[in-house]
């Protein structure tokens, strides 16, 4: 038995700057945990997630590895998703960067765009002058977002969950994902774990601070400072979270 | 909308230091200390001599596979001559407090704050709820149409999202009327479902 992962788009982070010019990311898939079976049961679903919910329903006889791995999480690891700007005054949008894994998180620099490519497990800067260089490669944790820190000394980058060799090598290699999705014995764990962390990126570009979330934050999605207080919103949590910063 | 607001001064952060290669050291000792002890051994039966071999033998399969294994608490980042492994200079252990009751049932996607210090929170749901931190007040404030995964603000105050499924929309700050901005790149739709099953791909 052989099955694939679909190829569909889906937007993903944005940023904009001061003249309004909006830089977005697009990636395939998404890292929207699936395990809500009676959210995806119930009406109040978005139609597309209901559909969504349809189609693994019919998977469930068929292939139980499939559907226990879509269930849960779903998001593509090939570098196929891309970076693009919509110009404000012209109203068009062109592409800035392509071959990106999973690009979730977009954020703003001087004259430089700097997106977290959470499949690959990096932060990528994209700049003017010069082609696009990692600027943090090999994390130990999936980055999923990036907001600049309101007092504008750095950034705050959340991961949706830490990362293992065996995973991040399936989500690099098409085939590899779909050997794993055949072979029920070498599945990944694409279940949310049960801490995140999220760190602080200084403006020289180091890290200053990694900070571990206790059990009850699963999977940040965003981290945006404010007024010394650091706010999130996480996948596995159903209210707004925040910590003091001092 | 009621806040839980117990705890929330109590929400402590610990530091602690993060251990120095801890694994690489004490492997290479060991695996060192081993190869060396096994060289010096005097002749000895063949059943032990090829003990000894096996023994050398394995630690130093160990030895190499501790030194080629990926640190998971590394980071890589720039130096003056190219790219060097980094420790993590501090770990640190937070403790988040719930600061609303359950807005979204199915766990929150993205935020963002505006001009004023509101908070924004979404989820997969579309609903946008809007969080006063000062008066510690929340409420639904708009409704896209799809799982909203970014959110910002331009100078003029209105509302910015990526919606999976839809694209790039805008949020009037006045109406909060909603419209869409951009849905495809070169013909290339970015309004397709989040995900579609490969029911007709497999065999």
């Amino acid at each position: 038995m052989r099955a694939r992962l679909s190829r569909t788009p889906s937007t993903q982070g944005l940023a904009i700057d001061l003249k309004d010019n909006v830089f977005f990311t697009e990636a395939l898939g998404s890292a929207q945990p699936l395990h809500d079976r009676e959210l995806l049961s119930q009406d109040r679903a978005p139609p597309h997630v209901q559909q969504l919910a349809q189609q693994v329903e019919q998977l469930r006889n068929s292939s139980d590895v499939l559907y226990e791995l879509l269930y849960r999480q779903l998001y593509s690891g090939a570098r196929s998703g891309r970076l693009l700007y919509y110009d404000a005054d012209k109203r068009h949008t062109i592409e800035l960067g392509r071959n990106l894994a999973f690009p979730a998180g977009v954020a703003l620099a001087e004259r430089c765009v700097l997106v977290c490519e959470a499949a690959a497990a990096r932060l990528v800067e994209f700049c003017a002058e010069r082609p696009p260089a990692p600027v943090l490669q090999a994390l130990p944790m999936l980055p999923y977002s990036i907001h600049a820190s309101r007092s504008n000394v750095g950034y705050w980058i959340g991961s949706i969950g830490t990362r293992n060799r065996r995973q991040a090598a399936v989500l690099q290699s098409d085939w590899l994902r779909n050997l794993v999705l055949a072979i029920p014995a070498l599945q990944p764990d694409t279940s949310l774990p049960p801490a995140s962390s999220i760190f602080h990126l200084g403006e020289n570009r180091t890290v200053s601070g990694l900070f571990q979330s206790n059990e009850q934050v699963r999977g940040i999605t965003a981290a945006a400072e404010y007024d010394n207080k650091l706010f999130l919103s996480a996948l596995g949590n159903r209210h707004m979270l925040f910590f003091p910063l001092r | 909308m009621v806040l839980f607001d117990e705890g929330a001064q109590q929400a402590t952060i610990t530091l602690r230091s993060l251990a120095a290669c801890p694994r690489f050291s004490l492997c290479s000792l060991l695996a060192a200390r081993l190869l060396v002890l096994a060289a010096r051994c005097s002749p000895a039966p063949y059943s032990l001599h090829m003990g000894r071999l096996l023994l050398s033998a394995t630690l130093s399969v160990v030895l190499v596979l501790a030194m080629t294994a990926q640190r998971q608490d590394l980071i890589e980042g720039p130096s003056a001559g190219g790219y060097t492994r980094l420790l993590t200079p501090v770990m640190a252990f937070f403790n988040a407090v719930p600061l609303t009751r359950d807005l979204l049932p199915d766990g929150g996607l993205s935020l963002a704050i505006d001009a004023h210090g509101s908070v924004y929170i979404a989820g997969t749901s579309g609903d946008v709820f809007r969080f006063h931190d000062k008066t510690e007040s929340v409420a639904r404030w708009a409704t896209l149409p799809g799982p909203v995964m970014g959110m910002a603000f331009d100078s003029r105050g209105a509302m910015w999202a990526t919606v999976a499924g839809v694209g790039l929309v805008t949020v009037s700050p006045s109406t909060r009327s909603v419209r869409r901005v951009v849905s495809s790149y070169n013909n290339h739709p970015l309004l397709l479902p989040i995900v579609r099953l490969p029911l007709a791909g497999r065999h």
